[in-house]
């Protein structure tokens, strides 16, 4: 009895001396209109607070999150009572946050430390690729643009490359779940201590509620890999989830490129456009008759690599009475390779329609006049794609400033007058040259386009998903065959 | 050995995204409007860590605005290296939308060195 009674308490003593020391911070919540009164990140914040609320003595959880919206506010108190709660996420505390994180991971002792657990949890709006990876939005300032985010409180994420090197260094295990859009630009953040998660690909939107998901298959004792691949799974909307594991990246870099241009499309989002379609045929008009070939060769490959991934986990069967084998398809991906065949074409005959009224309009210029003086010419395209009445508008407001120097009023005066000139010479070649109007007419076709509309491109990373699934279950299997280094920190991490 | 390896490489990647040399460039970035200096930037790698500005001349201005909103590549000379990841174009000769390359998707950004000059 005295000896089970020791052991007993040897056990446990060395169950506290080796326990976890795990945390979870919460960013985001940002570029949220400013007179809202919650944000559209809510059902993500609730969702995961199950996470939190199950696993509060395992986790030490910081709400770094949103700022200014009151019933998200009184959301997070709600939900994470226990939780440390700062006052809004912005550039300072977020710096704060990574400040903190390497300060106890470089401690002597460490107070963080090797096998201890570190999850940052995103779910904001991201822009573009920015530097290394992307910025995400700050609370207070409304968000202008779904592609750049475009506003004064932009975060980049490059400096959480400090704390992945970190983290790498002292062994701790890290891992980033960014729920923005444009997230898979953060995929580089990864190593072999740090699993990066993203909702979609570094040039697509995330409208698919991957946050609000993944933080509902968050279970303690599930590892961030299985987590994923369920999460990917119950999606139905646009984007293409990535994930930092070795089958992920190599998957990623085969399918991701060629499936791109194929989940564009146009909608419009609280007045902003989602339009990665209208600037993917704008960029590409230009050069289609030499790209035309490279397009094309493209669209084979993408076809013919669905078409492998399909014979890949294909099957044995044997008839019966019969001894011929036969191979048994266990994924039919003939409806996104229609979907695709589709859409390939109705792209094809915008790039046609676009690159035969565009071409005039490079070569022909238009000599521009403000009083005496001669300036530069304009080509048409110049004077065509120039929003001069906005350009006029802004030199009017520069206007009103009282302070301005003698010498800088002339010069926005000038300007002003030049932007005036602009848009009447604009207006002379639109009634010299109807035809160029179709160019604004075929942009425009877009807006209303079904061929053209989320509904084409969330329908085809659905079909995509399939093939992905398949293709990384088929890797997995080769990899982990083959690799003695093969190291896996999405595996590793077991909530 | 190794070591000399690694400072090629990270050689490499410090002049693919700064200017350390004067000359004429091909840079790719986006127009802003600076509100407070009531100019427009051309901002390379903007929101970055190595961000890159240049205030453009009222002509500068002119000749690119049409162009805003759009990541574009400007055909321009360098002449001056200027110090905190600000700098000052002169003869800026083509510009264009930088077209985005499947392959790189990172997109497009940084500068590519087309003629060494003297700096003045």
């Amino acid at each position: 009895m005295k000896i089970t009674l020791i052991m007993v308490l040897m056990l446990s003593s060395f169950t506290l001396f080796s326990a976890e020391n795990n945390f979870l911070t919460i960013i985001g919540g940002g570029g949220e209109p400013v007179d809202a009164v919650n944000t559209q990140f809510d059902t993500g914040i609730t969702n995961l607070s199950a996470f939190y609320q199950a696993n509060k003595n395992n986790y030490k959880t910081t709400v770094n999150f949103n700022g200014g919206h009151r019933e998200t506010e009184a959301l997070v108190a709600d939900k994470y009572k226990d939780a440390t709660i700062e006052n809004g996420f912005n550039q300072d505390s977020y710096d704060k946050m990574i400040k903190e994180y390497l300060r106890k991971i470089t401690a002597n002792p460490p107070e963080i430390k090797e096998g201890d657990k570190i999850m940052i949890f995103i779910n904001d709006h991201g822009g573009e690729s920015k530097g290394d990876t992307h910025s995400i939005s700050a609370s207070a300032s409304a968000m202008q643009s779904m592609n750049s985010g475009s506003h004064d409180g932009m975060i980049s994420l490059d400096t959480l490359a400090q704390l992945t090197a970190a983290a790498e260094k002292a062994k701790v295990k890290l891992a980033i779940i960014d729920g923005t859009c444009h997230s898979g630009n953060s995929i580089p953040l990864s190593n072999s201590k740090t699993c990066v998660i993203t909702a979609s690909g570094p040039k697509h939107y995330g409208y698919s509620s991957f946050a609000e998901t993944f933080a509902n298959n968050m279970v303690k004792g599930k590892n961030l890999e299985d987590a994923f691949l369920e999460t990917r799974a119950q999606l139905n909307g646009d984007g293409f989830p990535e994930i930092s594991t070795p089958e992920g990246k190599l998957v990623q870099a085969e399918l991701y490129p060629m499936l791109t241009p194929y989940m564009y499309y146009h909608d419009e989002y609280r007045g902003m456009a989602l339009d990665k379609i209208d600037i993917y045929l704008k960029a590409r008009a230009p050069a289609y008759e030499t790209e035309m070939c490279m397009r094309q060769n493209e669209y084979i490959k993408l076809d013919k690599l669905i078409t492998l991934i399909e014979d890949m986990t294909s099957i044995e069967k044997k008839a019966l009475f019969s001894k011929k084998i036969t191979m048994e398809k266990t994924i039919d991906l003939s409806e996104l390779k229609k979907q695709l065949k589709s859409y390939h074409e109705v792209q094809e005959d915008y790039l046609k329609r676009l690159s035969s009224v565009r071409r005039p309009m490079l070569e022909t210029k238009e000599p521009m006049k403000i009083g005496t003086d001669t300036m530069s010419p304009y080509t048409h395209k110049e004077l065509l794609d120039g929003n001069w009445a906005s350009y006029m508008a802004d030199k009017n407001k520069d206007l009103e400033d009282t302070t301005l120097t003698e010498e800088k009023r002339k010069d926005l005066t000038y300007d002003r007058d030049f932007y005036a000139a602009a848009a009447l010479a604009k207006e002379k070649i639109l009634r010299e040259h109807p035809e160029y109007a179709q160019y604004q007419n075929i942009l425009d076709e877009l807006k209303t386009n079904t061929k053209t509309s989320k509904t084409i491109a969330s329908s085809i990373a659905r079909g995509a998903q399939t093939a992905y699934d398949a293709y990384y279950k088929n890797t997995k299997k080769k990899l982990a065959d083959g690799d003695k280094n093969y190291a896996n920190p999405c595996k590793d991490f077991v909530l | 050995m190794k070591y000399l390896f690694l400072c090629l490489i990270s050689l490499n990647v410090y002049s693919a995204t700064l200017v350390s040399e004067c000359g004429k460039y091909d840079i790719y970035g986006e127009l802003k409007k600076n509100n407070k200096l009531k100019v427009w930037d051309l901002i390379v790698n903007p929101g970055s860590m190595s961000e890159y500005k240049f205030h453009l001349t009222d002509g500068q201005e002119r000749k690119l605005i049409s162009y805003s909103g759009h990541s574009i590549k400007v055909k321009a000379t360098i002449l001056k290296l200027a110090p905190e990841y600000q700098g000052v174009l002169t003869n800026v000769e083509s510009v264009d939308y930088a077209v985005p390359d499947p392959a790189n998707m990172k997109g497009v950004g940084g500068f590519v060195l087309i003629k060494k000059e003297k700096c003045k």
